[in-house]
């Protein structure tokens, strides 16, 4: 009795081992880890793209995974250091080329020079994705334009036309200075031009639209080997940006923690900002009946315009046991355009990065037109893997000099030369 | 007399080994959880390794040279010790408050209590949000300064005053907790201590100072080290109401650990950074049981 049961347990072993083995090899599984999506969004991932994938790759399963802004670094960091990345991941525009230089991501040049839609992306989102040995290093999904967004209520208010919003920076710091309200104790009540505080990064995608106007940069575009956050036209603006708070006093600094932007202009506490366009859904989300007021354009310039263009783009990780699963369910989101169309809207009227999807995306969202027709004024980040420690240590400059701590002169020419010093230990020959 | 000894063996043996099985679930996770981690974290210290890729380079002492020479760390540490510092200031108050509640003068005592202890089970991220409100440029401690005619300060985004702001926050939400501690060390206080102090003329400071700080020795000592290790701890209450800021006035040892091992990728940096964390809390429990006389007992 006890040699059957001991021979049945083993036979049972070996079949469930066999179909365990068997069903293995029959399914090919990736996993596509997508942050910032809605309900909405990941809806459609669930019962649309991910469905119609799989019935075109038989055998294939798609394990779909939403995640937030918040926790979407910490999860993939998490997974790649246990040594199990996501198939496909979404990264900041500015993030991928760290995470290329770690070795994490998959060389996707070949891919996307051989793919009938490389001429079909705004050529200028490459300059995020490619390292500095040439290597496209990752896709981009979806645009992020900060917008110049005002209030026409307010604008009339002041006297100022609705429809002519500020187009250089004396007009700017005119009508915010007409703008701005403050209480009893000197607070500012309603800000005439709102910076978009709350953490250093914010701090940085306010004023670094101002450098870009007067010709400034952060590093020597031609090298990306020498900070030039010391020279005069990157001084000029950042003292212009800083003279809206301490000279004009068009609003209050908040170096942490600033109130929704959504809620802000809904209480009409500021009358001009450049922001992200999701501030613009929530608007339209939360007060429908409000769109009137609400007006968006290119913010003002000097030398020339510019504005911040960021975003989210997709990687494919090395490590991926199906890398060419993971680039066919690349394609079949893009291909199919009116998945991405949508889950650019979704995720907060983001712009898509393909000319083609424009109409289609205006269409759905006039206002975003106006930020489409100025995507040729949009500048990002620097492609190198330091682009991150180059602007926090140039962030930390500017609040200085906000607080007076120190001239902007004194305080970029010594970020010039911290960012300098940091650059020197990188392994330049490596990257080239 | 071997035929007596060895059932006594046996059972010994066999107590010991009861002891041991009822031990082992504990210990395997002390050893995975805190051992490992301690012993592989003085390791990792000494390495280049990034978090993300799997190689570690050992380097020696480089972390930590550098940790020497780096301005942030400094600053972190500075601040942390003003955290520090701040212990024994929350430490009174909550002794002051427990006399208060074990006095026969107070009335409500369990409405007292329960309030002193709320924001103990309020967890600190929440605790930490509403704080941020009441001192927010437009928020509620600005409106009542406002009221009284005092000018309104930005706490948070004022470089004086934001990490006094924040170590305020920590203290208030620490004083239930180790009044409650304090009250059960008033409660093990004989009475007759008293009553024989009374009867030698002490007043009520002599009473005070001779036979209830005394007899909270070791009470103190708990409460001290535990808010100590406590203050070399903080973390989130920095990273919901100024991450770090401004310029830096609120950065501590464990927010730079934060920023250097996962936003930074230097996790070898950041593990010397737990080193030093760890050094520090060791010195300062071994400079507390020098300076807290013990094995007397009241």
């Amino acid at each position: 009795m006890k040699k059957h049961s001991l021979a049945l347990f083993v036979v049972l072993m070996v079949s469930m081992l066999l179909a365990a083995s068997v069903s293995a090899a029959e399914t090919a599984k990736i996993r596509v880890w997508i942050r910032g999506v809605n309900d909405v969004a990941t809806r459609m991932f669930e019962e649309e793209v991910i469905p119609g994938f799989e019935k075109l790759h038989p055998g294939v399963e798609v394990e779909f995974r939403p995640l937030t802004f918040a926790n979407n670094y910490i999860e993939i960091d998490t997974a790649i250091a246990a040594g199990n990345p996501p198939d496909i991941m979404t990264l900041g525009r500015p993030s991928a080329l760290k995470y290329a230089d770690k070795g994490v991501l998959l060389d996707l040049t070949e891919f996307v020079k051989s793919w009938d839609r490389y001429d079909d992306f705004y050529e200028f989102t490459w300059t995020d994705s490619t390292d500095m040995n040439g290597r496209i290093v990752s896709l981009p999904v979806w645009l992020d334009e900060n917008a110049f967004i005002y209030n026409k209520r307010l604008f009339e208010e002041a006297g100022l036309d609705p429809n002519a919003p500020p187009e250089t920076w004396e007009d700017l710091a005119s009508y915010a200075q007409k703008m701005t309200k403050y209480d009893a104790q000197k607070r500012v009540t309603q800000a005439g031009f709102k910076l978009n505080w709350g953490d250093w990064m914010g701090l940085l995608q306010s004023v670094a639209p101002f450098v870009w106007q007067n010709g400034g940069t952060f590093l020597d575009e031609k090298t990306w080997k020498t900070a030039t956050v010391d020279q005069p036209e990157f001084v000029e603006g950042v003292q212009f940006a800083v003279d809206l708070l301490n000279k004009y006093k068009v609003d209050n600094y908040k170096p942490w923690g600033e109130a929704n932007a959504t809620q802000s202009w809904i209480k009409g506490q500021f009358a001009m900002q450049v922001n992200n366009t999701g501030v613009l859904r929530d608007i339209y989300g939360f007060a429908p009946d409000r769109i009137h007021e609400v007006g968006v354009a290119l913010p003002p310039g000097r030398k020339t315009r510019a504005t911040f263009v960021g975003g989210t783009d997709l990687g494919v990780a090395k490590a991926s046991k199906h890398p060419e699963l993971a680039l066919e369910f690349i394609k079949y989101l893009y291909t199919t355009d009116s998945y991405l169309v949508r889950l650019d809207q979704e995720i907060g009227w983001q712009l898509s990065p393909l000319k083609s999807h424009k109409e289609a995306s205006v269409k759905a969202l006039p206002v975003t037109e106006v930020l489409y027709d100025t995507l040729e004024y949009g500048k990002s980040f620097e492609p190198i893997p330091e682009n991150m420690d180059v602007r926090k240590r140039t962030a930390e400059a500017i609040e200085e000099t906000i607080y007076g701590l120190s001239t902007p002169e004194q305080a970029l020419k010594q970020a010039a030369k911290d960012i300098n010093k940091m650059l020197q230990k990188t392994d330049w020959t490596k990257k080239f | 007399m071997e035929a007596r000894q060895r059932p006594l063996l046996k059972r010994r043996t066999k107590e010991a080994l009861t002891c041991y099985l009822f031990l082992a679930p504990n210990m395997a996770l002390f050893v995975t959880f805190f051992l490992y981690a301690i012993v592989s974290a003085f390791y990792n210290s000494m390495t280049d390794w990034d978090f993300i890729n799997p190689t570690k380079n050992f380097i020696g002492l480089q972390n930590y040279i550098e940790l020497f020479g780096d301005r942030y760390f400094h600053i972190a540490m500075k601040n942390t010790l003003w955290v520090t510092a701040a212990v024994p200031i929350g430490l009174a108050l909550s002794l002051g408050i427990a006399l208060i509640m074990n006095s026969k003068l107070v009335k409500f005592k369990t409405l007292f209590r329960t309030g002193f202890y709320t924001p103990v089970v309020i967890s600190m991220v929440v605790w930490a949000l509403i704080w941020r409100g009441i001192y927010s440029i437009d928020g509620l401690l600005n409106e009542v300064l406002a009221f009284v005619g005092l000018p309104v300060v930005d706490w948070l985004g004022n470089l004086k005053f934001a990490l006094p702001a924040v170590i305020a926050m920590g203290t208030i939400k620490g004083l239930g907790y180790n009044m409650v501690l304090f009250l059960a060390g008033l409660q093990t206080i004989p009475p007759h201590l008293y009553e024989a102090a009374e009867i030698d003329g002490a007043n009520s400071w002599q009473q005070f100072w001779h036979v209830t700080l005394p007899g909270l020795q070791h009470t103190t000592f708990f409460i001290s080290v535990t808010a100590i290790i406590g203050s070399f701890q903080v973390f989130d209450q920095i990273y919901v109401m100024t991450g770090g800021g401004p310029l830096g006035r609120t950065e501590v040892l464990v927010s730079y650990l934060y920023y250097k091992g996962f936003l930074s990728w230097e996790m070898g940096y950041a593990n010397a950074i737990g080193v030093v964390i760890f050094m520090c809390v060791l010195i300062m429990t071994l400079i507390q049981r020098k300076l807290i006389p013990s094995g007397t007992e009241y």
